[in-house]
């Protein structure tokens, strides 16, 4: 065995052909807050790597005509006034590969996790301009989220950007891990931005308690980290995401969350001496975001049929959502799923606002099965919402308004849901065909959860048939929706009967 | 603010126009110096350090700087020199005694560095190893 090793560095040794190496350099002539300010350099080249003499990596982002402006990467402590800084002529790139899935990863790819090196193949620039429109092709395939809200309502397909608005504390970061909770076949990859170490490592923990780590990949830029690192996390996620993408795999990557990105980002450009705009933000906030989001993609079948699908995440404040920087990711995103505190603390969850958030590219992806029943949810949440703000005001109502309102009462409480339980296709269609059919009209609102657990009980009991027939053909024929009828109507008058004894 | 900004900008352009060839023109800089000598005295005191602060970034620029572990021998360096001339503008030559080096020699012109030093030969050897 040594003398293998010996054999080899022997071998590269007699192979090694010694060059002078010609580099550029520049001197440090200030240096604080992450940030250095260089002299020389003359030859290098914008987002340049920079080796500084302590073993620092940097990264050129300013380029003046005596001066350089480099973030630095790591502890900045150790560099002084005088040092010399060279070129690498190189551009930033991080490791990519099978090899991070259920590892816990910094800013720059290294892990953080205790569980060793990661040993990988591929490395992939963190800088990269989107696929081009010829090597795309439009959503047609569902992300399901297991979120019954947001999968018959406000679909998401693959290779979409769908942004989570919210203030805080309304369960942005649950849907988000519902979603990765879901996903069998899709590659995750979680970043989470400028958030408390702890809160991070509950999530890790919590992804492993569900067995969703073996599929998942996090990046973590906490608090505790330079605000370059901050700034980077979203690339080096979206780069690995897009490793999955190439080689033809579908991925998943969230963003969590972007304001704190914004904010890690002003602070660099103002370190950076960046002339600043609106709130303090550089000119170019709306280009960091729409870079990044833009290089999530649907591809085409002649470029690999993989797809990154993006779920950044926007923290608003005081519930407003036309300041800044929510209003330039909306503008990109394709739709937002809009979370409200009010109805957070009225007991709805997921505190979705059904009558503001939209996917504007996800209906093509949703299969037929979800279809014939999202049409009639729809019409029917829309009218209760009309109707229910009308009755506050009168206090009789005609027996068909009535009716109306209490249906979308009951619709309401099938589409609460408790964190980190998602519900598969055909648990969600039968669900909602039930109750947009009038089957949960008769029982009493206080029951409909009851009656929904049990009704999906049992049909994966006694009628396993229906859902396993709905989730191969992913449709409900007219000979199904018979059966359905037949199943769920025996089941009604034995829950009646039940509930009754119960009573 | 702004006026400091255009003074700086203009003493930076003095420097260029003082080095035309990479080379110091004694009479221009004595001009510019008059110049700026006739601004208000306090943009004046701000101008003339500006301006000498870029007199020396474009006599760095052509300075050819020879470390090496032991003291050349003028020939050695003149020889040097005539190598370099082809590619670069040299108007000082230094030759600064490092015995970190080891062996060999590290060649400096403006940002521009050239490492034959023995040195950097091992780093290279111990990056072929560990790799």
């Amino acid at each position: 065995m040594k003398t293998d090793i010996i054999a080899k560095i022997e071998q590269d040794v007699k192979a090694l052909k010694f060059k002078a190496q010609k580099q550029n350099v520049g001197t440090v002539v200030e240096i604080g807050d992450g940030v250095a300010r260089i002299e020389g350099l003359s030859d290098v080249g914008s987002l340049e790597l920079l080796d500084f003499s302590s073993g620092t990596k940097g990264l050129a982002l300013n380029l003046e005509q005596y001066s350089v402006g480099a973030v630095i990467f790591g502890d900045f402590t150790k560099i002084k006034e005088g040092m010399e800084v060279k070129t690498t002529g190189q551009v930033l790139q991080v490791p990519v590969g099978e090899e991070l899935v259920g590892r816990v990863v910094d800013a720059l790819g290294s892990p953080v996790d205790g569980k060793g090196p990661i040993k990988v193949k591929d490395h992939y620039p963190v800088e990269k301009i989107a696929p081009g429109v010829i090597t795309r092709q439009s959503v047609n395939t569902p992300l399901q989220t297991g979120i019954k809200a947001i999968d018959a309502l406000i679909p998401i397909g693959r290779g979409q950007r769908e942004l989570i608005i919210g203030d805080r504390n309304t369960g942005k970061t649950t849907i988000a891990v519902d979603t990765i909770i879901n996903q069998r076949d899709v590659v995750c990859i979680y970043v989470a931005i400028g958030q408390k170490t702890s809160k991070i490592a509950q999530l890790v923990a919590k992804l492993e308690e569900l067995d969703a780590m073996d599929h998942t990949i996090v990046v973590a830029a906490s608090a505790a980290d330079s605000a370059t690192m901050q700034y980077l996390a979203p690339y080096v996620g979206c780069a690995m995401g897009e490793y999955f993408m190439d080689v033809g795999k579908d991925a998943l990557v969230i963003y969590d969350d972007l304001s704190k990105h914004a904010w890690a980002y002003r602070q660099v450009s103002l370190l950076l001496r960046r002339p600043s705009g609106r709130e303090a933000y550089p000119g170019d906030v709306f280009y960091l975001h729409s870079r990044l989001l833009e290089r999530s993609a649907r591809m085409s079948k002649e470029h690999g049929d993989g797809s990154l699908t993006a779920l950044p995440i926007i923290e608003t404040q005081a519930n407003d959502v036309s300041a800044y920087i929510p209003t330039n990711v909306i503008s990109i995103t394709d739709g937002q799923i809009y979370l409200e505190p009010d109805l957070f603390y009225a007991g709805v969850r997921p505190a979705l606002n059904v009558g503001i958030s939209v996917s504007r590219v996800g209906g093509a992806a949703q299969t037929k099965a979800m279809k014939s029943v999202a049409g009639r949810l729809k019409l029917d949440l829309a009218q209760f919402r009309e109707l229910q703000a009308f009755a506050q005001f009168a206090q009789d109502l005609d027996p068909a308004t009535k009716a109306q309102i209490e249906r979308g009462r009951r619709i309401t409480e099938v589409l609460k849901q408790p964190p980190y339980s998602p519900v598969s296709v055909e648990e969600q269609v039968v669900a909602l065909w039930s109750v947009t059919n009038g089957f949960m009209d008769e029982v009493e609102v206080d029951k409909v959860k009851e009656f929904e657990n049990k009704y999906v009980q049992h049909l994966k009991l006694r009628e396993k048939k229906v859902l396993n027939e709905i989730a191969s053909k992913k449709e409900l024929d007219a000979g199904m929706v018979k059966e359905l009828e037949r199943v769920t109507k025996a089941f009604v008058n034995s829950f009646g009967k039940g509930s009754k004894k119960n009573g | 603010m702004t006026k400091n900004k255009q003074l700086k900008k203009l003493a930076q352009k003095c420097g260029k126009f003082c080095c035309p060839d990479g080379r110091l023109d004694e009479k221009k800089v004595v001009s510019v110096i008059k110049n700026l000598k006739s601004l208000p005295r306090s943009q004046a005191i701000f101008a003339v350090s500006e301006f000498l602060k870029a007199l020396k970034k474009q006599k760095a620029q052509t300075t050819l700087i020879v470390e090496s572990s032991i003291p050349l021998p003028k020939t050695m360096l003149n020889r040097i020199v005539a190598k370099l001339k082809a590619d670069y503008i040299i108007s000082e030559v230094k030759n600064i005694v490092n015995p970190a080096l080891l062996g060999g020699l590290k060649i400096k012109v403006g940002d521009s560095v050239t490492d034959y030093s023995l040195r950097d030969k091992i780093s290279q050897l111990r990056e072929a190893i560990t790799a």
